[in-house]
């Protein structure tokens, strides 16, 4: 069940995912996937996850980084558990 | 299992050569944006890298380290018995250019004298194949050229591979020393995801032609033809953070070392956000972890001997040092090697204009 403290974090994940791609907000959703935005690549995944770990203090592992490369959906439920939020 | 102990064999030095020219990813590179180009370098950590002008291969960077080494060893061309040559920048597609390396260095016409078509694990493979040379089949010296010029394989604007790779080249001497430790190396190879990292077109399976020459916009988003080198981003961190990982972990368990028995871990220069994960998943503090890619980038095959000659020749050589050394890339390939250098000779970084 979401709570108004995991739809804030949701909105704040997907804000600073846009800004480190520097994209509007508006296209990011959950289907949102490196095959359907251009912008999403290898590189400039590197760039959001090294971004993300600067921001919320958190050193995800390598694998984690990886498998964030799917979709908008995988890469917030990877970072709110590795951020201990239960989601 | 491609996994031996060398007894007998002493690296005694090894020499660098760069290319004189400089590429700043700050400053280059307009077909990106400023801001793109800040997050690139500081996520990479490749602040520049040398270019090789159309007339420097990479046989004239390791030519050049190869005559430092030597003078400065006091070794005369003739003392050496084997050329080995790690490259996938030769001069030619016929012949191989470690003969006309033996011709240029003034070594014997006795000397064995062939290439390793390997990119960035080629410094190891090649390692395995000097030290087979010298236990294997009794010979006394031999002299490891490893590098490329990687520039001339890219689109100078597809953004996947601009920003990282350089050009270097490298020498290193092994010789026979029966008071030597051992020189441990293992090395895999996994072909079935050859096409993560490798050139389309050129070859014989497909030769160039005018249609794999045009440069297009590739779905990647990366500007490039077949022409050019491709590297999958994402699965070559994969495997560099996975198998990579698993194997260098897997050697250090067999051989009982840990990062506190290990002075220097030379790991080649793919990208700084990629090696600071790989070392951190080895446990090694970042002090024992030299870079180089500041400022020479992803070199290829002349990565880990080249960072091995920068930093022995600014730090000065210690008396008896443990290095562990993991090169991994094209083929894909990847090896790990561990020895005990003792007083390594490593003349200052050539530059060649």
């Amino acid at each position: 069940m979401e709570t108004d403290g995991t739809v804030a974090m949701d909105e704040k994940i997907r804000e600073l995912f846009a800004t480190l791609l520097q994209v509007a907000p508006e296209l990011i959703d959950d289907q949102t996937s490196p095959a359907s935005l251009e912008r999403w690549d290898s590189m400039q995944h590197m760039i959001v996850v090294s971004g993300f770990e600067e921001e919320f203090g958190v050193d995800l592992d390598p694998e984690e980084a990886v498998e964030m490369f799917k979709d908008f959906a995988t890469f917030k439920r990877i970072l709110r558990r590795r951020m201990g939020s239960g989601r | 299992m491609a996994k031996s102990v060398f007894t007998g064999v002493r690296i005694s030095g090894v020499a660098g050569a760069v290319p004189k020219a400089t590429v700043n990813n700050l400053t280059d590179h307009h077909f990106c944006s400023a801001e793109d180009r800040k997050k690139i370098v500081a996520l990479t950590k490749v602040l520049s890298y040398r270019k090789a002008p159309p007339e420097i291969c990479a046989s004239d960077l390791c030519f050049a380290a190869a005559e430092a080494l030597l003078a400065g060893l006091g070794r005369r061309p003739e003392e050496i018995d084997a050329i080995v040559f790690a490259t996938i920048t030769p001069d030619y597609r016929v012949p191989s250019t470690a003969p006309v390396l033996q011709h240029r260095l003034k070594c014997r016409t006795t000397v064995i004298a062939y290439d390793i078509s390997m990119g960035c694990s080629g410094y190891v493979v090649g390692l395995y194949n000097a030290c087979s040379l010298i236990k294997g089949a009794g010979l006394k010296r031999v002299l490891l050229l490893s590098g490329d010029t990687q520039s001339k394989l890219c689109h100078d604007q597809d953004k996947n591979v601009v920003f990282l790779l350089g050009d270097g080249g490298t020498a290193t001497l092994l010789e026979a020393d029966a008071g030597a430790g051992d020189i441990v190396v293992e090395v895999m190879t996994d072909g079935g995801r050859f096409q993560s990292l490798y050139v389309p077109a050129g070859g014989f399976r497909q030769p160039s032609t005018e249609a794999t020459r045009q440069v297009r916009e590739q779905p990647d988003g990366g500007m490039r033809s077949e022409d050019h080198l491709y590297m999958n981003g994402m699965e070559i961190f994969k495997f560099s953070v996975t198998d990579v990982v698993k194997t260098v972990a897997d050697f250090m368990e067999a051989e009982k070392l840990t990062p506190g028995d290990v002075g220097h871990l030379f790991l080649h220069q793919a990208n700084g956000f990629m090696n600071d994960k790989i070392a951190r998943k080895l446990k090694f503090p970042p002090e024992q972890v030299p870079y180089t890619i500041e400022f020479y980038g992803n070199t290829g095959s002349a990565s880990i001997p080249l960072t091995m000659a920068h930093h022995f020749s600014q730090q000065g050589s210690a008396a008896k040092v443990r290095c562990l050394l993991s090169g991994f890339g094209v083929g894909l390939s990847w090896g790990v090697a561990t020895m005990v250098l003792d007083g390594v000779y490593a003349p200052p970084i050539v530059e060649l204009a």
